[in-house]
């Protein structure tokens, strides 16, 4: 929660930071998770704010 | 002498950058560096740059070749430094300096560096005299003239406006200038754009003297038995081992080889390193022939006071004052070169 | 009796007596608004030791470079130089019965590292870091000399806000001229009392790991920021020994008001019964990220 907050605070999207509890049993759930969450960042295109922007 | 009054200088910089880059000291908040100019940016003339200006010879970053790899073959793309002509405007006398002693390393002993080599070439130096130090300047004490101009193409001259104060730093925007060529290519630049100068007959203001001073005689005897003196323990508890001085100094010009890999594809930089950092001297098999501040430290000052001298007859040290004025803990030049005078002679590391 | 000689006569009976194998404190540095952290192993030497408005710099890193060492350090502190030394505690960096730690309330120190920016050091007044210090008076002492201050009530998260207010485009502007200006010297690290890793992740060199090229400086700052959540004991440091004035200070700060938003408001380096907030874990913490 600190990280997306302080990600937001830099101006950086907080949507490419994800931290969520799937079990091992849930394989599913995590294969849903990766999937929406490399959906949302290729929606945002390569993260250039916090790494080689200058 | 020619003038150019400050209502013409604008117009002067704005011709100029018509034909090639203009590189001048301006603001970002309160740190001032050497950066593009474009119309509309407002000049430092008041005070020198906290940034130092070897960064636009010995680039803070530089790519020096990119490589593709595809199954077991690669491709390797060399990547030349950028050669086009500019001019470097607004550098002191203690900077440019700093430019001379690069340029021993870079350009002479057998190894020449091209891309420092190119930039060097192509540039064109216009410097600003000083007429009022700061209370952290001590240039003169290294030789270095602040109403100089040895190494620039261009001298812009402080006129005598009749203001004096004390630690006010030089300069008011607003003031006319004295110009005057030192080379060729300086005086080419001066009949092209003869329309903004005028005859205008002002003395250049008076210079007035540093109160600090790098005193070191004795310093040059002394340090070369001095390598297992208790004094580098000393001296180096108070440092914090950061790379403010090093980064900051115009005479440091120490780098790195890195890497960067993206996929398939990466390339290859250097990068400015420092002798104070850790891992400066850490081996690939894990050995660190200085393990601690004590050992880096000395090898900083007795690079600067001495293993330059060696080499090349002079001090790696221009009196700018940039450590002086920004080591977290005060730990400058000036005060290192007294405590080693004072250092009584022999006394070892238990 | 000045505090300057009331701390060099505890200097002169410590060392003297044996107590401690040397004291930790300030002397005059090369211009009039130096003053410079020193360290004193003879009782001869005490007159060095001096107290004025420019005693700065947090005293309490230095301690992790003697905590192997035998024998005790005395030292003074101020607020923020007591925090930091209750934070190593805490971390388990220092042993309490290997310090005496002289205590002196504090009005605000003037910051001389301004001076190359400014210009002209009658312009230097208790500035930045100071202005928002909630601890002026040492939190932990053995001796304390002078008489306790009142701390100034100011908002330290002003600045703070303001930026959280900004649009996600307005941060992204405000940040990339302040990580623009970042030179690596990471006298920021350096200098902070919870960087206290001996090998930092930063002196690794490896392909891909982390470069010296300022294309990486936001990603140094704010993992740098962090490291340090939850142990950061707002000394500011950090902001006052950067040469090129990089606001490092507001990315603690942020983290500071959401861990006292998210897990209940906390002074790190402060209690020795308050542990890390980030190290433990209650049923009602909050859960948004799932």
């Amino acid at each position: 929660m600190l990280i997306k907050r302080l990600l937001e605070f830099a101006g950086i999207e907080p949507q490419r930071f994800l931290v969520k509890w799937v079990s091992s049993s849930e394989g599913q759930k995590f294969a849903d998770t990766i999937s929406e969450l490399a959906a949302a960042i290729k929606a945002l295109g390569p993260n250039r704010k916090y790494r080689d922007a200058l | 002498m020619k003038t150019i009054s400050s209502m013409l200088m604008t117009q002067f910089i704005e011709a100029l950058a018509k034909e090639m880059p203009v590189i001048a000291p301006v603001k970002n908040e309160e740190t001032v560096s050497f950066q593009p100019w474009s119309a509309g940016m407002e000049i430092e003339w008041q005070k020198n740059s906290l940034i130092p200006p070897k960064n636009l010879f010995l680039p803070q970053v530089e790519v020096l070749y990119k490589y593709q790899v595809s199954g077991v073959n690669g491709e390797i793309e060399e990547i030349d430094a950028d050669d086009s002509p500019r001019v470097l405007l607004g550098i002191r006398n203690c900077d440019l300096h700093s430019i001379l002693l690069l340029d021993k390393i870079f350009l002479t002993d057998d190894y020449i560096d091209s891309a420092y080599q190119s930039r060097r070439k192509n540039t064109v130096i216009i410097v600003l005299q000083c007429s009022q130090p700061l209370s952290t300047c001590f240039c003169t004490s290294l030789g270095v003239d602040p109403r100089g101009g040895e190494g620039a193409d261009l001298v812009l001259i402080e006129l005598d406006q009749g203001v004096r104060g004390s630690d006010k730093m030089m300069y008011d925007p607003g003031r006319d200038f004295g110009i005057e060529a030192r080379t060729p290519k300086g005086e080419e630049i001066l009949k092209k754009h003869e329309d903004f100068l005028s005859d205008l007959q002002k003395k250049p203001a008076p210079l007035e003297n540093c109160n600090l001073h790098l005193d070191e005689r004795g310093v040059k005897e002394k340090l070369p038995k001095m390598f297992d003196h208790s004094i580098w323990a000393d001296l180096s508890m108070r440092c914090l081992g950061c790379g403010v001085c090093t980064y900051l100094c115009p005479t440091c010009y120490c780098f790195d080889l890195q890497g960067k890999n993206v996929g398939e594809e990466g390339f290859k930089y250097r990068c400015w390193d420092s002798c104070m950092f850790s891992d400066y001297t850490m081996m690939a098999g894990g050995h660190n022939p200085r393990p601690t501040k004590r050992e880096r430290f000395r090898n900083r000052f007795l690079h600067k006071l001495s293993y330059y001298r060696e080499r090349y007859g002079e001090l790696l040290c221009t009196g700018c004052g940039r450590c002086l004025a920004k080591c977290p803990v005060h730990l400058d030049i000036t005060y290192v070169a007294e405590k080693i005078k004072e250092a009584k002679a022999d006394v070892r590391e238990g | 009796m000045k505090i300057s000689e009331q701390i060099r006569d505890y200097a002169k009976k410590m060392l003297e007596e044996g107590e401690v194998k040397q004291f930790i404190g300030f002397e005059k540095g090369r211009l009039p608004f130096h003053s410079t952290p020193v360290f004193i192993t003879e009782p001869g030497q005490v007159e060095r030791l001096i107290w004025d408005d420019y005693c700065i710099t947090n005293l309490s890193k230095y301690l992790v470079n003697f905590s192997h060492e035998d024998g005790k350090t005395a030292l003074v502190v101020k607020g923020c130089d007591s925090r930091g030394i209750v934070r190593l505690i805490q971390d388990h960096q220092l042993q309490r019965e290997k310090l005496v730690l002289i205590g002196i309330p504090c009005q605000g120190m003037k910051d001389s590292l301004r001076f190359f920016s400014k210009g002209d050091d009658s312009l230097l007044s208790p500035g930045g870091k100071c202005q928002s210090c909630t601890h002026p008076n040492p939190v932990l002492y053995d001796i304390l000399i002078g008489e306790e201050v009142k701390s100034v009530n100011m908002d330290r998260f002003k600045k703070t806000e303001e930026i959280e207010n900004l649009n996600i485009d307005e941060r992204y502007l405000y940040w990339s001229r302040e990580f623009a200006r970042c030179i690596r010297c990471y006298a920021c690290r350096n200098v902070c009392p919870a960087c206290s890793c001996l090998s930092c992740y930063l002196d690794q060199h490896r392909v891909d790991w982390h470069g010296k090229d300022p294309a990486e400086n936001a990603s140094y700052l704010l993992t740098r920021a962090i490291h340090v959540a939850g142990r950061c004991i707002e000394c500011g440091e950090c902001a006052r020994v950067c040469p090129t004035g990089v606001s490092v200070m507001e990315l603690n700060k942020k983290l500071i008001k959401d861990i006292n938003e998210l897990f209940g408001e906390q002074d790190a380096g402060v209690d020795f019964s308050q542990t890390h907030p980030l190290c433990q874990y209650h049923t009602d913490d909050p859960d948004d990220f799932q």
